[in-house]
């Protein structure tokens, strides 16, 4: 993999930063240019694996495209000081010629590839190069059977699912054979599944190349990083602000919330106790924490056989009052809802195929309520969007009925529904098109027919719950990726829909945002309002909804509280999905007596209840008395 | 879900495996000889040549059926409006006041509307079993120069994308209470927002897909590599010199003897 003639020292770092100072051209003619890095002082040895975090806008995503040569020489702008990289000054070593030691990915599956079948995407890259086909021929070979998609490599790369592509758009740099490779968000637009199988395929890249392959990759998915990186740098207004081994930087929780990065679960966990406990705890994988915590438990707990009785039955209660609540989640549905007038939606027996042909909903039933905050989880195509496309009438069923306040979506024009159901959809640049964030609020409440005073404080209702007040003039398209999702949530908001649909609205999001965010949802069910979250991050599921449905193949697989499906292991994994870190924790300390528990907060009450209680540990099933 | 904008089937049928330059030569030829033929029997049959051989590659039929549905409009509007504008013609079938249709117009129009159907098939057998790298490596090879090839084929590859993004852009302005008149010039007035923000989309998009361009080694000085390139096997100059050897007869005949040029 190595190529010997790169010119440079041994000892020598691959990739220096050296004060580094990026600001991107005007946005607008006369306007003043954007800081993007400031003063970057940063080294990466070969065979390091660097992982990058930060808040959005934080100049996360310039510092790839630096190292790849692609700012400042395809970006313009101005910048200070110098990036070298493989001994090359990527101020003056063209882009193609960068390449050669620089593979980069980017978070959009569509915008990195050039649209060819699998095999001829790969060979793209060595034929710009001028490698012979023979060679080119093995290198193929060799990276679709690490990225696993050697059985692909005749289909078009359009008809791929976007984890595919995005282990296609690796393959592709990889057949370059770089020294380097700048992964950028890679998995951030991804469902489940398609981020399990792009991890898995950068897993037997470090097992297959070690350290002959250097990895930089950006991630705002913290426990990702926790998990792989030599190092962590947590950038900040374009600066780096944290540095050091992933266990020291995820160490401190507090200084990363203040930077707007969510913290690792587990880490946030180790904190969380130590606070109570005073103790030093530190882990980063979740064998790690069950190890520590086991070791914990054990010390602690001084048996009693006085504690056991009530122990079982909390477990057993909780088992049976899973089955009831279940029971009557089904039964109530009819009999306390059909005296009232009307559900807010509700959808019966609902039938639909893309085309008359493609099949996306097969016979689903769901009323969603006043003040309801329900999250709608599962796999890429298994219908979420589609059903959630019903609620507003954007698509109409095949056979069943929608009714929306008690109208029927088939005879009832979009524009209509608007009043009661908002949309607001997955990527912000598809719904955003005037010329200020205030505009943009005005436009849907307008189109309700509001005006005057009513129309302005609707805008400024938004406004303000959604923290916007000071971008009120800011055109909207310059504005980074987050507060763009945020103006465009708003701008749905600001119609006062009875229920308010987000699709994925946290993809492209930092720890901040993403919680104001959440904390504005909160409020609005409280008051009266009900929201459906389509989502893959069953963390916040976790920590914010109150009902969960789970989708597959166009089917609900379950509905219930987040307790009962989130931590249903088998339920979820016919979804190919996995409870959230926190369950699966809890699951594997049952034996100590911890319950099923979904947020850190939670567990770790559960914890020191446990360890103050002084509770016995039960044998565990199966195992010899 | 996005519709299907590309008519290639992937397959391995002798028509698939043809090179691509003798399946454009001989398409360009039978598409002149089709569209200098008025004979209803001599297009019925070349229509009737052409669905044999998408048989013979196992074209998909679902495939063949869009084509025909894409068509319909076209064609009976073709064979409704021709005879109302064409007077020629002796026998009078139908004469209602201003409105005077002869056979011979009907006759007309039937052949044009199957002129087309037939020049459409004629080019499904070359697009439809050629699939897009070969397409544009055939035209590079008859020495269109590379990076206009390389910027067909992402403008192809885009077509699906951005009309996704235009009906997605649609879709949320309509949730916002955008009402789309169902047609006319207000409807057109009332899409510019949809027009806006699909346009930024498209920036946006193809800002990227130049950096992903450049640091996949595009302009790199070296000479160009080709995984696969072209090449004539023994059986690809044979279809190309028989089917030479059969259009040039038939332009012969066309041209000098008068085949095909009388609508029976």
């Amino acid at each position: 993999m190595m190529d010997a003639t790169a010119p440079r020292e041994p000892e020598e770092p691959l990739i220096r930063f050296e004060r580094f100072t990026f600001r991107y051209p005007p946005p607008v003619a006369g306007a003043a240019p954007v800081t993007a890095l400031e003063e970057i002082t940063l080294e990466v040895a070969a065979g390091e694996f660097l992982g990058i975090t930060g808040s959005t806008g934080s100049g996360k995503s310039a510092l790839c495209l630096a190292i790849a040569g692609l700012i400042p020489q395809e970006t313009g702008g101005i910048i200070g000081g110098r990036v070298v990289v493989a001994g090359w000054d990527t101020r003056y070593t063209p882009v193609p010629q960068l390449a050669t030691r620089v593979g980069i990915v980017f978070q959009d599956p569509e915008s990195n590839l050039v649209g060819l079948s699998v095999e001829d995407e790969v060979a793209f890259g060595p034929e710009n190069l001028g490698i012979p086909p023979a060679e080119i021929g093995r290198r193929i070979d060799w990276v679709l059977a690490v990225t696993g998609l050697a059985h692909e490599r005749l289909r078009p790369s359009a008809h791929l699912s976007g984890g595919q592509k995005q282990r296609l758009a690796i393959a592709a740099v990889l057949a370059m054979q770089p020294q380097i490779l700048v992964l950028d968000e890679p998995t951030a637009q991804l469902d489940p599944l398609g981020k399990q199988d792009v991890i898995a395929a950068i897993e037997r890249l470090r097992q297959q190349l070690g350290r002959r392959l250097t990895i930089v990759l950006v991630e705002s998915d913290t426990e990702l990083l926790s998990r792989f990186a030599d190092r962590v740098a947590v950038l900040h207004a374009g600066r780096i602000a944290l540095e050091g081994a992933p266990r020291a930087v995820f160490s401190r929780t507090e200084e990363l919330a203040a930077l707007g990065v969510r913290v690792p679960p587990l880490a946030e966990l180790a904190a969380w106790l130590n606070r109570a406990l005073g103790a030093e705890l530190s882990f980063l994988s979740l064998n790690e924490a069950e190890a520590a915590l086991a070791r914990l438990l054990e010390q602690r707990g001084p048996m009693g056989p006085n504690d056991h009785p009530p122990l079982r039955e909390s477990r057993e209660g909780h088992r049976a009052g899973r089955t009831s609540q279940l029971h009557r989640a089904s039964a109530g549905a009819f009999t306390a809802v059909s005296h009232q007038p009307n559900s807010l939606v509700d959808i019966q027996d609902v039938r639909y195929r893309y085309g008359g042909v493609y099949p996306a909903l097969d016979g689903v039933s769901l009323r969603i309520e006043a003040s309801e905050f329900l999250a709608l989880v599962g796999p890429n195509g298994s219908g979420k969007t589609t059903l959630a496309k019903h609620c507003n009438g954007l698509l109409r069923p095949e056979s069943g009925r929608v009714l929306v306040d008690g109208q029927d979506t088939r005879i009832t024009r979009v524009g209509q529904l608007a009043r009661t159901v908002g949309y607001a959809f997955q990527n912000p640049d598809h719904q955003l098109f005037l010329p200020s964030v205030a505009e943009e609020l005005a436009y849907g409440p307008r189109n309700l027919g509001l005006h005057g005073p009513e129309l302005r404080a609707r805008v400024e209702g938004a406004l303000e719950r959604f923290g916007l007040v000071h971008l009120r003039d800011r055109h909207p398209t310059l504005l980074g990726r987050g507060l763009r999702q945020l103006v465009a949530i708003a701008a749905v908001y600001a119609m006062s829909p009875r229920l308010l649909i987000l699709d994925e609205p946290t993809g492209g999001l930092d720890g901040r945002t993403t919680g104001r965010l959440m904390a504005a949802l909160d409020e609005l069910v409280v008051e009266g309002q009900s929201v459906l979250l389509i989502t893959h991050d069953l963390r916040l599921v976790a920590e914010h909804a109150r009902r969960v449905v789970l989708m597959h193949e166009g089917r609900i697989l379950g509905d219930g509280s987040p307790r009962e499906i989130l931590t249903d292991e088998a339920l979820l994994e016919q979804a190919g999905m996995m409870p959230p870190t926190i369950a699966r924790l809890a699951r594997s300390l049952a034996r100590y007596g911890i319950p099923p528990a979904l947020t850190v907060a939670e567990f770790a009450e559960a914890l020191l209840a446990r360890l103050t209680t002084s509770a016995p540990i039960p044998p565990r099933e199966g195992e010899p008395a | 879900m996005s519709a299907r904008y590309d008519l290639y089937a992937p397959g391995n049928s002798w028509l698939h495996r043809l090179d691509p330059r003798v399946k454009l030569i001989l398409a360009t030829l039978a598409a002149l000889l089709v569209l200098l033929w008025s004979s209803l029997p001599l297009l019925l049959a070349a229509l009737a040549l052409a669905h044999l051989l998408l048989m013979l590659a196992r074209y998909p039929r679902g495939l063949v059926a869009g084509v025909w549905r894409a068509l319909a409009p076209l064609l009976i509007l073709i064979v409704v409006l021709w005879p109302i504008f064409d007077r020629r013609g002796e026998l009078i079938v139908l004469a209602l006041g201003p409105l005077i249709v002869t056979g011979e117009a009907l006759l007309r129009g039937l052949a044009t509307a199957l002129r087309i159907a037939a020049l459409s098939f004629t080019l499904l057998l070359w697009l439809g079993t050629t699939d897009q790298r070969s397409l544009v490596r055939s035209l590079v090879r008859l020495g269109l120069p590379f990076s206009l090839g390389m910027a067909m084929t992402i403008g192809l590859r885009f077509i699906p994308t951005f009309a996704n993004v235009f009906q997605t852009v649609s879709e949320a302005l309509q949730a916002r209470g955008l009402d789309l008149p169902p047609r006319g010039l207000r409807r057109l007035r009332a899409m510019l927002p949809i027009l806006v923000a699909a346009l930024v989309t498209a920036l946006r998009m193809s800002e990227q897909l130049g950096w992903t361009l450049a640091a996949r080694g595009v302009g790199a000085p070296v000479r160009r590599t080709t995984l696969r390139d072209l090449a004539m096997r023994p059986v690809d100059w044979l279809a190309l010199a028989a089917g030479l050897a059969a259009g040039f007869a038939l332009l012969w005949l066309t041209l000098v003897e008068g085949l095909g040029r009388a609508l029976r």
